[in-house]
């Protein structure tokens, strides 16, 4: 499995260093001059050439894009991902704190989900085509209808402004975490819900479920030792994939809820044309998410013995 | 036909055609402001009632399905014809180029969701037009990907090597073999495509990145709400109806065509 | 005669689906003495392993059973759920074809034959570990194997391995449903001398599915022919190989004697729509009118049972010419 796990590590560089590419060329989708747009929004009126020639010569954009993404890239190697804009903060601080912002209410939302649809999901799967299997697809169903920042209002309608239970919007208060989080807890488990269901009716199928109960195993051993730990196996692949979330995908709900993480700055950046920072925002988003997917790799084949006994023949 | 898919479908026609007629299902003007007439309750002249600036709701709610329609099935047959074109050439030719759009989708698939289209708009600018363009450079790969894989399984299929031996082109393969058989799973993926695309476009225009004001687009309307969510919520529950009544009437149709066109019988039990 | 272990009587199982009911299993009766092997033969397709699955209870959920299934003092049918878990692995075990789909990819061999000793002894998990070991060097498996899992097995160690599992709890009755049919034809044969050996062993009963008539000489007491979900001969192994008397057994019987060129022309009927008459009239040469009109009752003479309108009790002189003119 290490020879496994090198091989895989050693296929990231490449793929690294393309979104890298990527995210600095970004830029090029600049509609005119982006130089001459910065100093427009900055100066809030039209700068003059000197100004515009003086940005250029100061942010390397005269060069061309080759040196200026490699001139980036060695700097942000050394952890160096330039000013904002806007603020002129250090974008590499502001990531850091905003990354423990977002990843507070990620883990909060993430652990409701998952209480709420693999308990609900299982019992779905067992109790297939029962009534209250009905009811909770049908819940499930509109669930993933139901848009997260349109969950959020109606949560934020009942319970703060309605009845004055909780705070709708801000960052500090330990009360200020709840509707944000119920808001991803609750519409993120109804996908999940689905998967689980569908995962372990495709299990439940298998013949070596058969096998199991032939051996004379009551229902809830063949389900939990048969059943489970080979359907939960998608489950974990989305739970994992959901923490890509944490740098950037909860961007909605952390503007409704004003809930100062990555998702808000992203917007921020992205609404006053804040280039340095979205530009490292989708070099470090991309390179944790990557990090991410090995990570998943590694619990696979934990999970499944028949992962690298694969690899190691092909 | 399931009946899963008959709803879907029904209420998808009933929202087209609802987004073609819009100037004639309501004669009033969704961009008029009337301050004299703000913030009205539902009444008979105003059934959806009036925004903070005395707009008529009704017919921002109807002018906003056109909106919406129209944004996400331009996203969706954007990357239906991208995905289509690049999964056939990788697919069909195989080799170096294989390969190298192969690695493409790869690198597409390690960026975090929703990151890529918010930094592209950001950089275009904010607009409707410009959410388009970021979502479709986005999403065209999961169509590849599978177009991609329906040819490799076709291509091995006797009827092809039929079509070959009789002298057939490359394209009228293409043409006549692959692209039929290869659409049904294709337009499964589409129609979750779609609600996905409803989703995100509504979601990006909440937060300011879409569709401007005064534009009626529901996810614009919703935000513009958010301030008046004690006195008149109504202004947030007829936009968010439709949105959801979209996004689930996709989702239903994605749903029912599943399982209607999966050919598994479900149960591995030999008989 | 002394009372069987295991009776079905008038088995009725009828599939639900989206196009309609299937009926699978039509009046199927046998009977399975101590110590006795009843083999059932037939074209696939025609509900042998239907047959042997609604014995343990596992069909799928859409499947509807009616008849009789008499395990000694019980009747299997009308046991709940968890009464009938009571029987499978300790009373009655199954062994299935394809073992590679049939083992959980994901636990060792070791474990998941332990898994079944536990299931029915009360006993810690070293215990049941220890008799692991016991039944896989039993079932013919070296010691290394019983920490390896299953796709590092070979196909007829896998079946060892499915051997041992349905052995685990000494079962009174071995269902094999296809033991032998996904393995190369030397595995065949020594997964077959194994079950053999650990049937006199444990002097267990055995109702043993397979199209192969080989095996069918090699193991049976009693025969059972089965086609398009009815029993159309049940005899016992001398009568069914020297005397046999429907038309269908005589067919099979033909097929194997080397009249590659006499194939049974046509094809299993399909059981989405059934045919009047006798299932197997449009593939029969001795097919007459009534044939076509009517479907045979089972009659019994002289210990075997035959559904044919031709049945009479005595068909050596028939067979004989059959015999004369087929060679």
């Amino acid at each position: 499995m290490p020879e496994y796990m090198l091989r895989r590590i050693m296929m990231l560089a490449p793929v690294l260093l393309i979104t890298s590419f990527i995210s600095y060329a970004l830029i090029c989708l600049c509609p005119g001059d982006p130089a001459r747009l910065v100093l427009e929004a900055q100066l809030q009126g039209t700068p003059s050439q000197a100004q515009v020639n003086d940005f250029r010569a100061d942010h390397g954009l005269n060069q061309p894009l080759m040196v200026q993404y490699v001139t980036w890239l060695k700097k942000a190697a050394l952890g160096d991902l330039g000013k904002s804009l806007k603020s002129g903060d250090d974008v590499w601080d502001d990531y850091r704190a905003r990354f423990v912002v977002s990843a507070k209410l990620f883990l909060a939302g993430e652990l409701i989900a998952v209480l709420i649809a693999l308990p609900l999901g299982i019992w779905s799967a067992v109790k297939a085509n029962s009534i209250i299997d009905n009811i909770l697809r049908v819940i499930a169903l509109g669930g993933v209808s139901l848009p997260g920042f349109l969950f959020g209002m109606l949560l934020i309608y009942v319970c703060a402004v309605r009845l004055h239970l909780l705070p709708a919007i801000g960052y500090g208060k330990p009360a200020n975490i709840v509707l944000p989080a119920l808001t991803l807890g609750i519409t993120g488990s109804m996908s999940l819900m689905r998967l689980t269901r569908t995962s372990l009716l495709e299990v439940l199928k298998l013949n070596y479920v058969r096998t199991a109960r032939a051996k004379g195993l009551r229902e809830r051993p063949v389900i939990t030792r048969h059943v489970l730990r080979n359907a939960l196996v998608p489950v974990i692949t989305a739970i994992g994939m959901h923490f890509g979330h944490i740098v950037g995908g909860m961007a909605i709900i952390e503007t409704l809820f004003a809930w100062p993480g990555l998702g808000m700055l992203l917007v921020d950046a992205a609404s006053t044309r804040d280039i340095p920072v979205i530009q490292s925002f989708v070099l470090l988003g991309s390179a944790f998410f990557v990090g991410i997917n090995l990570l998943i790799d590694l619990i696979y084949t934990l999970l499944d013995p028949r992962i690298s006994y694969r690899a190691k023949e092909g | 036909m399931p009946k899963t898919v008959r709803i879907g479908a029904i209420i998808i026609i009933c929202l087209l055609v609802v987004a073609c007629l819009a100037p004639v299902l309501t004669p009033v003007n969704p961009l008029a402001v009337n301050m004299g007439e703000k913030l009205q309750g539902l009444s008979r002249q105003h059934p959806m009632g009036t925004d903070q600036l005395g707009r008529d709701v009704l017919s921002r709610v109807l002018y906003g399905a056109r909106t919406s329609m129209a944004a996400s099935f331009s996203v969706v047959i954007i990357c239906l014809a991208v995905g289509i074109a690049i999964g056939c050439i990788a697919g069909f030719y195989g080799g170096v180029i294989d390969e190298l759009l192969m690695r493409l989708v790869d690198i597409m698939m390690a960026f975090p969701p929703f990151i890529l289209p918010i930094a592209i708009t950001g950089i275009l600018g904010p607009s409707l037009t410009n959410i388009i363009i970021a979502l479709a450079l986005t999403s065209w790969v999961g169509y590849a990907r599978m177009v991609r894989s329906s040819v490799l399984t076709l291509k091995h299929l006797d009827f092809v090597a039929a079509a070959k031996a009789m002298g057939s082109s490359r394209s009228r393969i293409i043409r006549e073999h692959i692209v039929p058989n290869a659409v049904h799973p294709l337009v499964v993926y589409a129609a979750f495509n779609a609600s996905h695309t409803i989703l995100a476009i509504s979601g990006l225009s909440f937060i300011g990145l879409g569709a401007q004001p005064p534009t009626p687009e529901w996810g614009n309307m919703l935000s513009e709400a958010c301030s008046f969510m004690g006195s008149s919520p109504y202004l947030f529950i007829f936009p968010g109806l439709m949105i959801m009544l979209t996004v689930l009437a996709f989702n239903l149709l994605g749903d029912g065509l599943r399982d209607y066109l999966d050919p598994r019988l479900g149960t591995e039990v030999d008989l | 005669m002394r009372k069987p272990l295991l009776e079905v009587k008038d088995l009725q199982i009828k599939f639900e689906t989206k196009r309609g009911t299937i009926a699978v299993s039509d009046g199927v009766s046998f009977a399975i003495g101590e110590n006795e092997t009843l083999c059932l033969v037939g074209e696939s397709g025609c509900g042998k392993s239907v047959v042997a699955v609604s014995i343990m209870g596992l069909l799928p959920a859409h499947a509807r059973v009616a008849g009789e299934i008499r395990y000694r003092e019980a009747d299997l049918l009308q046991c709940s759920p968890g009464e009938w878990s009571r029987f499978r692995g300790r009373e009655i075990a199954m062994i299935f074809e394809q073992p590679m789909s049939c083992l959980n990819p994901v636990i060792s061999a070791g474990r998941q034959i332990a898994e079944a000793y536990a299931a029915n002894n009360r006993c810690s998990k070293r215990e049941a570990l220890a008799e692991a070991r016991r039944k896989l060097d039993e079932v013919g498996i070296p010691e290394n194997c019983f920490v390896k899992f299953p796709h590092e097995l070979s196909g007829g160690m896998q079946q060892r391995v499915m051997i041992a599992i349905a052995l685990a709890c000494r079962p009174n009755l071995l269902i094999a449903d296809e033991p032998t049919a996904a393995l190369d034809v030397t595995v065949q044969c020594q997964i077959l001398e194994l079950l053999h050996c650990l049937k006199d062993r444990y002097r267990m009963s055995m109702l043993l599915i397979t199209h192969d008539l080989g095996v069918v000489a090699e193991m049976a007491d009693t025969v059972g022919v089965m086609y398009a979900g009815t029993m159309m001969e049940l005899s016992g192994v001398e009568d069914f190989f020297y005397r046999p008397g429907h038309p269908y057994s005589r067919a099979l019987m033909n097929v194997v004697a080397g009249n590659a060129l006499s194939p049974i022309r046509g094809s299993v009927p399909h059981l989405l729509e059934p045919v009047p008459g006798c299932p197997f009239h449009a593939r029969c040469v001795d097919a007459v009118e009534q044939c076509r009109r009517a479907r045979p009752q089972p009659r019994i003479v002289n210990g075997r049972m035959e559904r044919c309108h031709h049945f009479t009790g005595d068909n050596s002189g028939r067979q004989l010419d059959q015999m004369v003119s087929s060679r």
